[in-house]
Formats: structure tokens, sequence, C-alpha cells
């Protein structure tokens, strides 16, 4: 079975994002606010009698007998608590700043590290844990909401404008990127010599993503994206990465034997002949491929071919979709 | 200024000369080619305010790290390493 229909490494996907996210970035940011005195465990106590008079913000109660729905379901909830934290932490940022740097933030320095709450049980009893646990979180961040509001931060109004309006970056920014390039050499050459500055042109603001390096594939190389330390990935530009990107089955093979992972997990063959080249984001530069165009495409205009563009062909683990996929579906 | 240029064999040190903790284990005294020279690249979100220097991707042959009976012999790692660790071979 390949490893990406594997339930068991999908729950643990969403666990650990939701405990990264929520943990992480929510309760340990919070806490850190408090030890610095921006903002205090009272303030939150009020505003949750507020916030918890209107608990429908979020429907928990996705019921189904299909174990995939309800992965699906958990996976919708954790991208939206994703998107509230990020949105409410960049706001207290500005408001309230606190050192963010990574000692502080407790991730090198055991006695400040937040402990994992693991999952236990069947399938079925980790799910409901683990939709609980989204739960907790997605209420915090409420709470949390309602603090920055009561204390002026922000108005209500203002806040569910952003959270409204803000549209999360999605791997088809990439693909717009390659069929740009695909038919226009100039901008081409312009992105693989320093593609953050030539984006931004492109109105895409990379203000958190250090370096952007875009790489080709040729008749003589073929990249492929990974992070073996974390799970490092230009989520600026793509959003979040697909689930089994931060996944040890999918980290430690690749860089020793990629062509059989590519050919066994993904059913991408790549000749013998042909290099392979693991990227793996070691430091603060992040990496996207640049996939070749397919064969059979001369004709076919930009808007036209960046839907043949696939997610998994920007991290190089996957194939275009075929031109008569796309051009019946005009 | 960069010590080294593209196409320069270089050595990763064996020890943490203090600083990142991310050059990965499986690099560490191996030698590779500096395939690109990036200068400083500096993190102003994170942790990385102090100033490590600047970062090359160094290219690696697999076999080179992971032994001929594991790694395939036509793929290549590239890995991002400050110049600190690194030692010309």
């Amino acid at each position: 079975m390949p490893h990406t229909e594997d339930i068991e490494a999908h729950i643990k996907s969403i666990y650990e994002d939701t405990e990264y996210w929520g943990g992480k970035r929510l309760q340990s940011r919070i806490f850190r606010l408090v030890r610095k005195g921006k903002l205090s465990f009272y303030e939150f106590i009020q505003a949750s009698n507020e916030a918890l008079q209107h608990p429908s913000v979020f429907d928990s109660s996705a019921k189904s007998e299909h174990v995939e729905d309800l992965i699906a379901a958990l996976e919708f909830r954790l991208g939206d608590l994703i998107k509230g934290i990020t949105i409410s932490t960049t706001i207290i940022r500005d408001f309230l700043p606190v050192e963010e740097y990574r000692e502080e933030s407790g991730s090198y320095d055991p006695s400040f590290k937040f402990e994992h709450r693991h999952l236990e049980g069947t399938v079925d009893e980790r799910l409901s844990q683990l939709s609980a646990r989204l739960t907790e979180y997605q209420t915090l961040l409420e709470v949390l909401k309602r603090v920055i509001i009561n204390r002026g931060i922000i108005r209500e109004a203002r806040l569910r404008e952003m959270l409204a309006a803000n549209v999360p970056p999605r791997y088809e920014n990439g693909a717009h990127i390659v069929a740009k390039a695909w038919t226009d050499s100039d901008f081409k050459a312009k992105l693989l010599s320093d593609a953050k500055s030539t984006l931004r042109e492109m109105d895409f603001a990379l203000n958190r993503t250090p370096k952007l390096v875009v790489v080709e594939d040729t008749d003589k190389v073929h990249n492929v994206i990974v992070c073996t330390l974390c799970s490092c990935y230009p989520y600026e530009l793509l959003g979040n990465p697909p689930w089994w990107y931060k996944s040890d089955e999918y980290r430690e093979p690749i860089i020793k034997n990629p062509r059989q992972v590519l050919s066994q997990t993904f059913k991408l063959d790549i000749p013998d002949n042909i290099e392979i080249r693991v990227h793996d984001s070691t430091s603060d530069i992040r990496y996207m491929v640049l996939p070749k165009r397919p064969e059979g495409t001369e004709a076919m205009k930009e808007e036209e071919l960046s839907r043949l563009v696939t997610e998994e062909s920007l991290i190089g683990v996957g194939e275009m979709k075929r031109p008569s996929a796309v051009a019946l579906s005009i | 200024m960069e010590i080294f240029n593209p196409d320069d064999k270089v050595t990763v040190k064996k020890e943490n000369p203090s600083g990142t903790k991310r050059t990965p284990v499986y690099v560490r005294g191996k030698t590779g080619t500096v395939l690109t020279s990036h200068g400083v690249v500096k993190d102003y979100e994170s942790d990385h305010k102090d100033f490590r220097g600047p970062v090359y991707s160094v290219i690696f042959a697999c076999e080179d790290l992971f032994g001929r009976l594991i790694a395939d012999a036509n793929a290549k790692v590239v890995v991002d390493i400050h110049e600190y660790w690194l030692e010309k071979a």
C-alpha cells in the first residue's frame, strides 16, 4: 500500500499539525504574552464568557460512517484553525510585540517545552480525541480574538472582514508561475535567477520567505524537494504541503533512493540516465520545482497550461495532467 | 565576502562548530561540491537574528552519503550549509 493511502499516517499527520498550530503557535504564544505582561489570564477569563455565548462558529459534529470523511472534516477544521491563528497572531505581533526567536519560544530548551498530549486507542477513539483537541484550540482562538477586540487592538467587524477576505495561498499560485515560465523565456530567466523579487512584481508578497529558489527540470536533471529536519516548504506561496510531505516514510527514503521512492510510492518513473537531484531545505531557503513543459502542448495558452500543473509536480514527485484531460474540461 | 565559489570541493565538519543545528547529520564529515553561493540569507521572522554568515547549496552524490548498497547511482542530494561548517576539500 502506498503510504499516501495510509490512514494511520494521515491521522498522525493531522495530529502533529494540530499540536504544532494549536500547541506551539497558539497556546505557547498566549503563554508568552502573559509571561511578558502583554496580556493577562484575567482578560482571557473575561473574554471566554463572551466568546462561549456564540459557540456556533464551528461545527465539530461531523457525522459519518466513513473514516475518510471524518479525516477530511478534521483536515478542513484544521485549515480554519491555522488561518485564524495566522491572522490573529499577525495582528497581535504588530500591537503587542514579544521576542519571537526560538529559544524564547521554547524550541531548544526542554524546560520551556510544551509537552505533546498524545492520542490513544482505536482509530475511532483517536479521531474523536483529535476532534475534541481541535475544538479546544478553536475555542481558545475564539477567546483570543475576543481579547484583542476587547483591548481595542482591532474592531470586531474588521477582524471578521480579514478572516473572510483572507484567501490562503494554494499550489495554483505555483501552477500559474510555471505556466508563465513555460511561455515567457525572459520571465523564466528572471525567475530562475531571483525568484523572490521576480514574483514580487507579480504581486506575490513573500515577506516571510527569506529566499525562494526555483529549480528547473531539464532533459538531464529531475528535481525533488524535501525537508528532512522538519517541514520547510514555500508555505507563503503554495499553502500547506500535501500531508505526506512531513511523514518519515517520505523524508527518510527520498534522499537515499529517490528513483525507487518516486516509482513505488508516486508511480513516477524517471529513467536511469536522468540525474535525480533532491533538495533538502535545511536552511532559510525554500524551493519549488519548475517542471518540464509536457510534449504536445505547443498550441496551448498560458491559462490552459497552468491547469496541467499538479501540486505534486511542484515538489517533483508527480506527473503533469495530460493535455487531453485539460482540453476536455474547457 | 564568501570564501567558496561554485564548483569548489568542500568537506562538512564533523563537530558542530556552534550555532545552527540545521546541518543534517548525514552530511557531516562528507565531501561535496558547491552548487550555488547564496551569500547571507537572513530570516527576519524567526530566531535567525544572529549572524550566521554566508550559506551555500552543496551537492553530494547519494552514494557518497549512504553507500553503494543503498543509494541510487545517479542521484544527488543538495543541502544548504553555512560557511563556518565547511572546509576546503
